[in-house]
Parts: structure tokens; C-alpha cells; sequence
């Protein structure tokens, strides 16, 4: 039987699904601790301008490099900004990279596995050998490497993590394909007349997605890694943007001065990570248990 | 003349382009992290005459010295050819492996004797017969210090070899004719006009070595890094980005004894330690027994027992610089305002953590004539910049913020950035590697940079004439005044006219605001107090390792 | 299979200053680069040959293992490759050592006490350990113990001449590396275990005499050698990945900071070479892993070949 339903069912079906899944995953004291530490993150992100107590560009030289007070609730750094103003828009700024490069990577995957599952024969292998030697890279490594060549900015950083994750998401996409066109139905459609098109959009692609989502969420904190691990190099988001990264390689120098300029990025990355990965596995162990068990990085 | 000459008297008209040369050479010499420049030493370094342990004579210093000195150097050697050397730190491994006819004495400007036994120039400055220490060793194998040596080394570098080498120093030896050889030792300098450097750069300098032509024919390219000299130290192993393992010559000819006495150290170990936050660690933990710090780690330094800081004041000077031919930059007001919204206190505290001398004009304090004790001080005063942009009919501008790699102006463009941003003004920063830059002069808007300086005020002027626009005139500025005062300087010869017409022009570059002025620089150098250090100031505020001291 | 990855992985460094649209020079060396340091590059890299030649003339080079010349010092690559490449090595392999000693143990620990606060504990602090990047562990580690407690040394490697001293150097970057690798082992052996021996039987197994607990355990811990294998033949990339931050946070010399160093200074023949001689070592690492792999459990032999 097909899986498709008549379109005007689905939309509450997906609130329904949603509403439920949170709860499920509230329910564990893990995944409610994922949620809160995500809460927090949302907020920083989303009401910055309102969360952050200054304008984090903003400069005080005279207050440079003080540890937490009244008025600066984590500490300035070498330029008297606040750092707590700065970690919260350093918020957008990672999430501003990992979950555009997280979509443009599953987008990019997606179709690449389609075609290669769906297809198969030469245009698969060539697919396949591409895939591989992409993975071949360390992807900080190739990260370096491509933005070496398209020079760092916003723009490119987020090209260049999309294309250090594509691959993983064509595999899983293309292993799906390999899974569902053998089944009868789709045999019964094509004898119907139904074309190829149509075939990959309404039925593949529905049933592939779904994992590499969860794969999202599994690889959102990657991408934040690299992104700051990029921009600590002085690879990534140019000044003045606070990224979490930058904000750590200008703390180094004065590390013996104040540990602060150094904790409050770290912190911030912690929290940012272990929140995402909590829920990705909170996902994982509720969506798709089969996937759960082996605890190994998210491929 | 003898070697003890020291101050440069402008002599000739060609005087305005010697100071180019000179210039250009101290210019390339001060790339990347540590500057060079000449000044006058105000140094805390103990004069190594002083210390009676070290002298030869009571006979306590052993044949072959023990101990091992560790320095820190901000990167990595390149090419210690003296012909090619692109940094100050080529040439502090040079000082200990090679020799030159004569060299600077460490604390002043003297400049005495080393492989010269005698040497004696021509009045007209176009003749200088040297004559040489016989028995002086080259290292390994390649035999004594002949004047074929001395005739390649200089040769090379003017370009006169065949076939011709294109060496970064030519200019040192602008006006070098030949080196004519009278015997093994023997032998004279042929200058096709006087050249006022000569005696203060270009023989002293690293453009005055005295290499092994042997050796260099032999050795070919890899000579770069596994130099052949006379000095008391041999080079010994390079192993790259980590260790430059210098020991001591036991057949050195001791020709540098004019110089200091004799070394003490058996190895002389410089690291390469590119970051500063690693440096100052590897200060604090002993690892290096020598070497800059940070300026951020001064203070912690200065505030140990266990620790001295030296310091060594240049005339180095930084400034944030407009390109006037710029569009948006053309109009003085708009200059004016952005050099009056500038915090450059800030940019002093936050950049060199308070730690260099802000600078109001082009001639720092300390220069012996050309201070402008008057100039004005323009404190950040964001209301008049705004009056004056509005006056200038200017709003929305974005502006493109050049800067290179070196310590500050990281911090120093973000703080221009975010005081422009105040007055609307967009600024994007953009690092940039120092070739491509001066490839692309006409394309800059703001830059801050820094240049090194000498003893002499037309040592800075010059780069701000309009001879130098597409070369060392980052700002492409043009003044008839300032240029024609230039040349009168270079000429005149009572100091006080001289200081005047200095004045003036800084007066005039402070009227067509086409600088904001930042700092002076000071090196920071942290080691034991029982090490005494040797600075050798007027070779591009360098120091002279093998001289070093414990107490 | 793989031959053909690295051929393509070659072909793709090859060619990738070509896929920049715009001047390849220009691509290389930055916007604008000098004149005369434009046609020096263009003629070393020989870049006025057309594109094809200039592939197989990096194949060829590569295959005799001259990787070309630098910009800077016009030195051969493959020599400062060579040079940098023990230390990177050690590393990397040091880290992987100290992931596995921590690692394992802890998944053996937190397996034989399921559900247990320690177990809970444990589980949290893999997460965590997951979920920390290298450079942050790598700074943090640095801030307490060479800058707080000054117990360890801070830069450089030391001296291979040395190795005690080496070693001294070798344990902060290291740790900050392994770190990661920690959580993943310690979760995955404590999976697998659980995953054959259920939590029960190994509880009661603690009520056994010693023997036989130690045989129990042994039998779920075979369950757990596979995917640890596994692992770790995938860990080596991310270790040497993640040794480009620690070598640069502890000032170490390595690959890693070679390669930054070089794409700041646009000194791309290093660039290439580093990147390939990583390629090339992640691909024989995951190489060695699957046969090691293959060799292990038979039943993956067949499972692969049907993929």
C-alpha cells in the first residue's frame, strides 16, 4: 500500500506527532535536560537584542579585562565588551552556520543519494567513489583546505560545512533508496505508468528524509564545532562578529590575566553541544531505535 | 677615516636618495614582529665592560665556554643570505655566524674594527682601503678570510658578480664601483660617488658581512639555511620551525673582541615562537632564557622576582593613515573627523596594554632634532567629528580598513571600527599580506601600519613625499611645501634651522590631517635577572646574542 | 575500490585551484599578488601547461614522491612535509592509545554496573566528553594545568632525543585530543556489552565467585572488540583533524599547524601536500580497519561484499 495520505490530513498529523514526540522526550531526565539547555540557547538566539544587557560591540577600554561584577554580569574582554552580551549573539552566529549548512547539506545529500540509489549502475559508482573521497578528508581538514581557496566569510563558511557533511547524508539517503525501491509497490506503480519523477518524489523521498533529520540533529553541533573551530583559526566569521570561536582565540593571549574571556565561550560551546546531542539521541532512541545502540558518531 | 665615525652628516645631493636606500633596506629589515630601528639607546642593559668575570685577561672564561643559551624568536629563519635576508630575526642568527670589515660596539653607536685590521677611506669618501686580520677561520673547511672574500660578499649583493644576483640590498651598495684586490689581505672599496651610509649601515649591517665565496659557490641554494661565516659560532642544525642550534667555533679568529669580550656559551639555541601567548609561557617556564613578550604579559613579567624586563625604545612609529586619493577620503574634513573620533588611548591600552609612548606627530621625543613639542592632541570628541562630517556633506559611508600581521593591529582596526561606527561610518577589515598591499596602493582607504625608524628625522619625512607615492607613500600625498622643505633639510646644516623646518613639516601633514598618529614602539624582552643581555640598538634594535652575560 | 578514491582525492587537489573561477595564480596567492611572484608561481606550478598535464604532472611527481616546491623558500614539500609528519603521528596515536586506555575501562566499568548511579554518572560524562571539541578541551586543559597549576609544560614538543621530556609534552595535547574518543569508546563497549549480556545477567554475575565473573565478562566484552575497532579506525580522522587546533593551541609542530600556517600564507604547494598526506593516511587507516574488521567477524565479510 502506498503511505501517501490526502494532504489535508497531514498538517495536524505533524502537530500531533511533534507535541507528542517532546513530551516523550521530556520524559527522560536527559532529553529534559537537552530541551532546557536548548530553551536557554533559543532565547539567546532569538530575543539577543533584548537578552544581551549591551550592545556586545560595543567597547569600554577603561573596564577592559574585568572578571564578573555588578555591571557585567560574566566579565569583559581585552576591549572592555561585555561578555555575556557577546556570548548570546555569538548564539546566532553558530546557529546561524550550523543549521543553514545542516539544511544545505541534507538538501544537497539528499538529492545526490536519490539519484545515485534510484538510478544506480555507473552514475551510482561514480557517486559512490566521489562520496568517499570527500569523506577521505578529515573534515576540518577539508574544511581548511576549501576556504583556503574561497577565502573566509559568513557565506563560505557555511558552503564549506555543507560540503564536509553532504556525503553522509547521501549515503544514508542513497542506502534508503537501495531499501524501499525494492519493495513491490513501487514494481506496482511503475507497471501502472507512473514515471520516474514521480516515483522518487512521492514515494522516495518521504521515506528517506525522515533519518537524515534526525542525522541533522545529530550533526548541528558538529557544524557549531567547526564553524568556531574555523573562526578560532581566524579562518571563519570576520570581526567584529562575536563568534564563540573568535572569542576564544582572543582570550588566549590573556589567559594568565583572566580566565573569564576563555570560560564564557567554552561554556557557551558546551552547553550548545551536549544540548543538541542529547536531543539527537533523545530522537534517535524514540524515532528510530534501530539506529540507537551502537553510540558511535553520527555517519 | 677611522672606524670609530659614527654620526652621518648629509654631504651630497645624493643624499635625498641615500636616505631612501637606507630607508628602504631598514624597511625590508623590519618585516613581521620584531622592527627595527636605530636610536638612541636608552636601554636597561648592563654595559658588558662592566662585568669583570667575562674578560679574557683574569683568564676565567674557558676555551670553549659552557652553557647553553635559549632565545625566543618571533618566527621562523627564512634565508640568513645576507643578500636575501627578509626579517630581523635572519639577522640575529647572522650576528653570531658572520663577521663584517667593521661592526657596532653594543650600547651606543660606536663602530669599531672587527675583520678589519686596518681601514681608511679617502676624503672624497670614494676610496676605502681596508686591510685584513690574517688567520681568521671560516668555519668548516673553507680557509681564511681573504680580500676575494671580501670582494664577493660586497660585489654580490651591489649586483656586480656574473652573472648579476638580484639581492633585496642592492641599494646598500648603491654607488659601489668594484672591489679592487691588492693583496690576500688587502684590498679597496670603489665608490662611484660618496655614500653617507656607508659607515653606518651599509659595513656595519648585515650588507657588510663578510662571507666565504667557497662556500657559497659550493654549497648553492642550500646556503640559505646552513651559512658558512667567521664568527664565534658555527651554525649547526636547523630543525625548522623549532630550533636554530648555533656552537661554539673553537677556531674562531676572534676579530669581534673589538666588539664585546669573549662569549661564554657553549650553544646558542633560538626557537622559533611565532605566537605570543606560547612565548610568554615558554619565558615563565624557562624553556627560552630570552626573548619578547607580549605586551599583555609585560606587567606579570615586571611583577615577578624572577624575572627582569629590558626594555628597548625605538623610534618605530604607527599611525592609522588615509589614502587622500580616495574618493571618499579626498575631503580634509572628513579626515579630520575620523581623527577626531578616533580613541587612540584606548587603541594604546588595549592594543600595547599601555606599554608604547602615544605619538602626536611623525619625530618621536627622543630623536635628536625634529620633536614637535607642540603638537596637538586630538582626544576622541565624537560631537565635533560628527559637525565636521556633516559640514563635509558626508553620511553612509562604508570604509575598507587595511591592516597587516603584526602585534596590535588586530585590536587597533576593531577599535577604529567600532568609533567609526558611531559616526555612521561602516568599516570591513581587511588583513592583508604586506606585498600584496604595496602592490595595491591605489585601491587602499584606511590602513594603520607601522614603519621602523632611525636617528635621523628624514629618515621618516622621506616616505611622506611625493617621490614615494606608489612605493613607501601609503597615503599618495603630495605637498610642494613639504617636499621642497625635504630636500632643504637634508642639506642644512645648523641644527636649529634643521629642527625648525622638521616642525614644519609635521605642521603641515597634521593641517592636510593625513595620519592619526598612534605610538612609538618599545620592545619588551623578559629574561633572568642573572642573564644581562647585550643590545646592539642601531642594527635595527637587534641584540647581540653572543654577548650575553650571566651575572 | 580505494585505489580509486585516492586517485580521485589526487585528481580533485589537482584540479582545485581550478574550480575557483578567476586566475588560478590569483586563486592561489591571494587577489592581485606581484607581478613577478604571479609568473614564478605560474611557471612552477606549471600552470601555463594545460589543465590535464598539470594533473598528471602532480600524479606523476607524487607517485616518485616529490610533492613539489613551496612558495616561500622554494624548498622540496615533501621535505617539510617528512619533517612535520612524526609529530602529528605520535600524536595522533598517542591520543588514540590514551582514548583506549580511559575509554575502555570506563565502558567495562559502567557496563558491569548497569543502571546504577556510577553508570549514570559515567554515561553523562561520556556525553559530555563527546560533545567537548578538541580545542576546547585542549584550552581548558592549558588553563589548568600548565597556566593554574603549572604542573605541565605548556609548548613545544620537546625533544625527540629526550623522551621522558617529549612525553611531558606529549600528555596535555594528547588528553585534549583523546578526550572525545573517551566518550565514544567508553559508551560503545559499554553497548555492546550490555547488548549480549543483558543487565541482569551481568549484575548476578557479581554475585559470582571472581573466575567466573571475569569469564562472563570476557564473553560480553568479545561482543564489544568489533565496534571498538571499528571506532577507532574512524577516530584516527577525526584525531587528525583534531591535531591541527591542539598543535596550535600547545605550539606543537606538526601537520596540523603547518597546514594553517601555509593557507596564511598562501603557501599552497604545502597546503596540497599536507592535505593529501592526511588523505592518504586517513584512507590507509580506514583501510587497515576494515580488514581488521573483516578479519574479526566473519559475518561482516559477507555483509560487505553484498554493499
Amino acid at each position: 500500500m502506498t503511505t501517501a495520505t490526502a494532504p489535508a490530513g497531514r498538517i495536524p498529523r505533524l502537530v500531533d506527532g511533534t507535541v507528542s514526540l517532546v513530551r516523550d522526550i521530556a520524559a527522560k531526565p536527559t532529553g529534559l535536560f537537552a530541551l532546557v539547555l536548548l530553551a536557554i540557547l533559543a532565547v539567546a538566539v532569538v530575543f539577543a537584542p533584548l537578552a544581551a544587557p549591551y550592545d556586545p560591540a560595543a567597547q569600554d577600554t577603561a573596564n577592559r579585562l574585568q572578571g564578573p561584577s555588578g555591571q557585567h554580569l560574566l566579565g569583559t574582554d581585552h576591549l572592555g565588551r561585555d561578555l555575556l552580551s557577546r556570548a548570546i549573539f555569538g548564539a546566532r552566529i553558530a546557529l546561524g552556520v550550523a543549521i543553514p549548512a545542516g539544511v544545505l547539506a541534507l538538501a544537497v545529500g539528499l538529492v545526490l543519494g536519490l539519484v545515485g540509489g534510484y538510478l544506480g549502475g555507473r552514475t551510482d559508482n561514480v557517486l559512490v567513489v566521489l562520496m568517499d573521497s570527500m569523506q577521505a578528508f578529515p573534515a576540518v581538514i577539508l574544511a581548511l583546505a576549501l576556504l583556503a581557496l574561497l577565502g573566509p566569510s559568513l557565506r563560505n563558511v557555511i558552503i564549506v560545512v555543507a560540503i564536509t557533511f553532504a556525503p553522509a547524508y547521501a549515503r544514508m539517503a542513497r542506502a534508503s533508496v537501495f531499501v524501499i525501491r525494492e519493495e513491490p509497490y513501487i514494481e506496482a506503480e511503475r507497471s501502472l505508468g507512473a514515471g520516474d519523477a514521480r516515483i522518487v518524489l512521492t514515494h522516495l523521498l518521504p521515506n528517506v528524509v525522515a533519518p537524515l533529520f534526525i542525522l541533522m540533529a545529530i550533526n548541528v553541533p558538529v557544524a557549531v564545532t567547526i564553524e568556531a573551530g574555523l573562526s578560532f583559526l581566524g579562518l571563519g566569521v570576520p570581526p567584529p562578529e562575536p563568534s564563540w570561536g573568535v572569542m576564544l582565540a582572543d582570550s588566549r593571549r590573556y589567559v594568565y590575566t583572566t580566565p573569564w574571556p576563555m570560560l564564557v565561550p567554552s561554556f557557551a560551546l558546551i552547553i550548545t553541544t551536549l544540548g543538541f546531542t542529547l536531543l539527537g539521541e533523545a530522537l534517535r532512541d524514540r524515532l528510530d531505535p534501530r539506529l540507537s545502540g551502537a553510540g558511535g558518531p553520527g555517519e | 677615516m677611522d672606524g670609530s665615525q659614527q654620526r652621518w652628516v648629509p654631504r651630497s645631493p645624493v643624499v635625498g636618495r641615500l636616505a631612501i636606500d637606507r630607508r628602504e633596506f631598514l624597511r625590508k629589515v623590519g618585516i613581521v614582529g620584531v622592527v627595527a630601528g636605530v636610536g638612541v639607546p636608552l636601554l636597561t642593559a648592563c654595559d658588558p665592560a662592566e662585568d669583570p668575570g667575562a674578560t679574557p685577561e683574569n683568564g676565567e672564561a674557558p676555551e670553549g665556554g659552557t652553557g647553553i643559551l635559549n632565545i625566543r624568536l618571533v618566527q621562523d629563519i627564512e634565508n640568513l643570505d645576507p643578500a636575501f635576508m627578509p626579517a630581523t630575526v635572519d639577522d640575529a642568527v647572522m650576528l653570531c655566524v658572520a663577521e663584517g670589515l667593521v661592526g657596532f660596539r653594543p650600547g651606543g653607536t660606536d663602530v669599531v674594527n672587527v675583520l678589519a685590521e686596518e681601514f681608511e677611506s679617502s676624503d672624497d669618501g670614494q676610496t676605502h682601503e681596508f686591510q685584513l686580520r690574517e688567520g681568521i677561520a671560516f668555519h668548516g673547511d673553507y680557509g681564511e678570510v681573504t680580500a676575494e672574500d671580501v670582494k664577493f660578499s660586497f660585489e654580490r649583493i651591489a649586483g656586480l658578480t656574473d652573472p648579476p644576483i638580484e639581492s633585496t640590498y642592492r641599494d646598500d651598495w648603491a654607488t659601489l664601483e668594484g672591489v679592487e684586490v691588492t693583496g690576500t689581505y688587502t684590498g679597496v672599496i670603489r665608490l662611484s660617488e660618496p655614500f653617507a651610509p656607508l659607515m653606518l649601515t651599509t659595513l656595519p649591517g648585515h650588507a657588510g658581512l663578510v662571507i666565504s665565496q667557497a662556500a657559497w659557490e659550493e654549497r648553492g641554494e642550500d646556503v640559505a639555511t646552513d651559512p658558512i661565516g667567521s664568527g664565534p659560532y658555527e651554525f649547526v642544525e636547523w630543525e625548522r620551525g623549532q630550533l636554530i642550534l648555533l656552537r661554539r667555533f673553537p677556531d674562531w679568529g676572534e676579530a669581534s673582541l673589538e666588539i664585546a669580550d669573549e662569549p661564554q656559551w657553549e650553544e646558542i639555541r633560538l626557537r622559533p615562537i611565532a605566537d605570543d601567548g606560547a612565548a610568554d609561557i615558554a619565558v615563565e617556564t624557562g624553556e627560552v632564557d630570552f626573548g619578547l613578550v607580549s605586551h599583555a604579559s609585560v606587567d606579570r613579567f615586571t611583577g615577578d622576582d624572577s624575572f627582569e624586563v629590558t626594555q628597548q625604545t625605538t623610534f618605530d612609529y604607527g599611525w592609522v593613515g588615509f589614502n587622500v586619493t580616495d574618493e571618499a577620503l579626498a575631503d580634509v574634513n572628513v579626515r579630520r573627523a575620523i581623527r577626531l573620533a578616533l580613541d587612540v588611548d584606548s587603541m594604546i591600552e588595549a592594543a600595547f596594554e599601555g606599554h608604547t609612548t602615544r605619538a602626536h606627530a611623525l619625530v618621536a621625543p627622543d630623536m635628536p632634532i625634529g620633536h614637535w613639542d607642540d603638537a596637538p592632541t586630538y582626544d576622541r570628541d565624537v560631537e565635533a567629528a560628527q559637525a565636521l562630517l556633516d559640514e563635509a556633506g558626508v553620511s553612509d559611508l562604508t570604509l575598507e580598513m587595511s591592516i597587516v600581521e603584526e602585534p596590535g593591529s588586530r585590536i587597533i582596526a576593531e577599535i577604529v571600527q567600532q568609533n567609526l561606527a558611531e559616526l555612521g561610518i561602516t568599516v570591513n577589515i581587511n588583513l592583508r599580506e604586506r606585498a600584496e598591499m604595496r602592490e595595491n596602493l591605489e585601491n587602499l582607504q584606511l590602513f594603520y601600519f607601522s614603519f621602523s625608524n632611525s636617528a635621523d628625522p628624514s629618515w621618516a619625512t622621506v616616505w611622506f613625499t611625493s617621490d614615494q607615492i606608489g612605493e613607501w607613500n601609503f597615503m599618495s600625498w603630495s605637498n610642494e611645501d613639504f617636499d621642497q622643505l625635504h630636500e632643504e633639510a637634508l642639506t642644512e646644516l645648523d641644527e636649529d634651522e634643521r629642527h625648525d623646518m622638521y616642525v614644519r613639516m609635521q605642521e603641515i601633514m597634521d593641517e592636510e590631517a593625513v595620519a592619526a598618529w598612534v605610538m612609538y614602539r618599545t620592545h619588551h624582552y623578559a629574561h633572568s635577572p642573572n642573564l644581562e643581555p647585550s643590545l646592539l640598538t642601531p642594527r635595527y634594535g637587534k641584540y647581540l646574542a653572543w654577548d650575553f652575560r650571566t651575572a | 575500490m580505494t585505489l580509486a578514491v585516492v586517485v580521485v582525492v589526487m585528481t580533485f587537489l589537482g584540479v582545485l585551484v581550478h574550480l575557483i573561477p578567476g586566475d588560478p595564480v590569483e586563486t592561489v596567492l591571494g587577489p592581485r599578488a606581484s607581478p613577478a611572484l604571479a609568473e614564478r608561481v605560474r611557471a612552477e606550478m606549471g600552470l601555463n601547461d594545460p589543465v590535464p598535464a598539470q594533473v598528471v604532472d602532480f600524479f606523476r611527481g607524487a607517485a616518485r614522491g616529490d610533492l613539489g616546491r613551496d612558495f616561500v623558500n622554494n624548498a622540496p614539500v615533501t621535505a617539510i612535509v617528512g619533517s612535520h609528519l612524526p609529530h602529528t603521528v605520535i600524536l595522533a596515536f598517542t591520543a588514540l592509545a590514551a582514548a583506549a586506555l580511559l575509554g575502555i575501562p570506563l565502558g567495562v566499568y559502567a557496563a558491569t554496573r548497569p543502571d546504577t548511579l556510577m553508570d549514570r554518572v559515567t554515561s553523562l560524562l561520556s556525553v559530555s566528553f563527546i560533545t567537548m571539541p578538541s580545542y576546547v578541551a585542549g584550552l581548558l586543559l592549558l588553563l589548568l594545568f600548565a597556566v593554574m597549576l603549572g604542573w605541565l609544560p605548556a609548548t613545544g614538543a620537546g625533544s625527540l632525543s629526550d623522551p621522558g621530556d617529549y612525553l611531558r609534552h606529549l600528555i596535555l595535547p594528547a588528553t585534549a585530543l583523546a578526550i572525545t574518543w573517551v566518550g565514544y569508546l567508553a559508551r560503545i563497549v559499554r553497548t555492546s556489552m550490555l547488548e549480549v549480556m543483558g543487565a541482569n545477567y551481568i549484575r548476578a554475575a557479581r554475585a559470582l565467585g571472581l573466575r567466573e565473573r571475569l569469564i562472563a565478562y570476557r564473553y560480553a566484552l568479545k561482543n564489544a572488540v568489533v565496534p571498538t575497532v571499528a571506532l577507532l579506525g574512524v577516530s584516527l580522522g577525526d584525531l587528525l583533524g583534531g591535531a591541527v587546533f591542539v598543535e596550535l593551541i600547545f605550539s606543537r609542530p606538526g601537520l596540523g599547524s603547518l597546514i594553517v600556517n601555509a593557507i596564511a600564507n598562501r603557501n599552497f604547494p604545502i597546503v596540497r601536500g599536507g592535505v593529501l598526506v592526511i588523505a592518504l593516511m586517513f584512507v590507509a587507516a580506514n583501510l587497515a580497519t576494515d580488514l581488521t574488521y573483516r578479519f574479526l567477524d566473519p559475518r561482516v565479510r559477507v555483509e560487505a561484499e553484498a554493499r
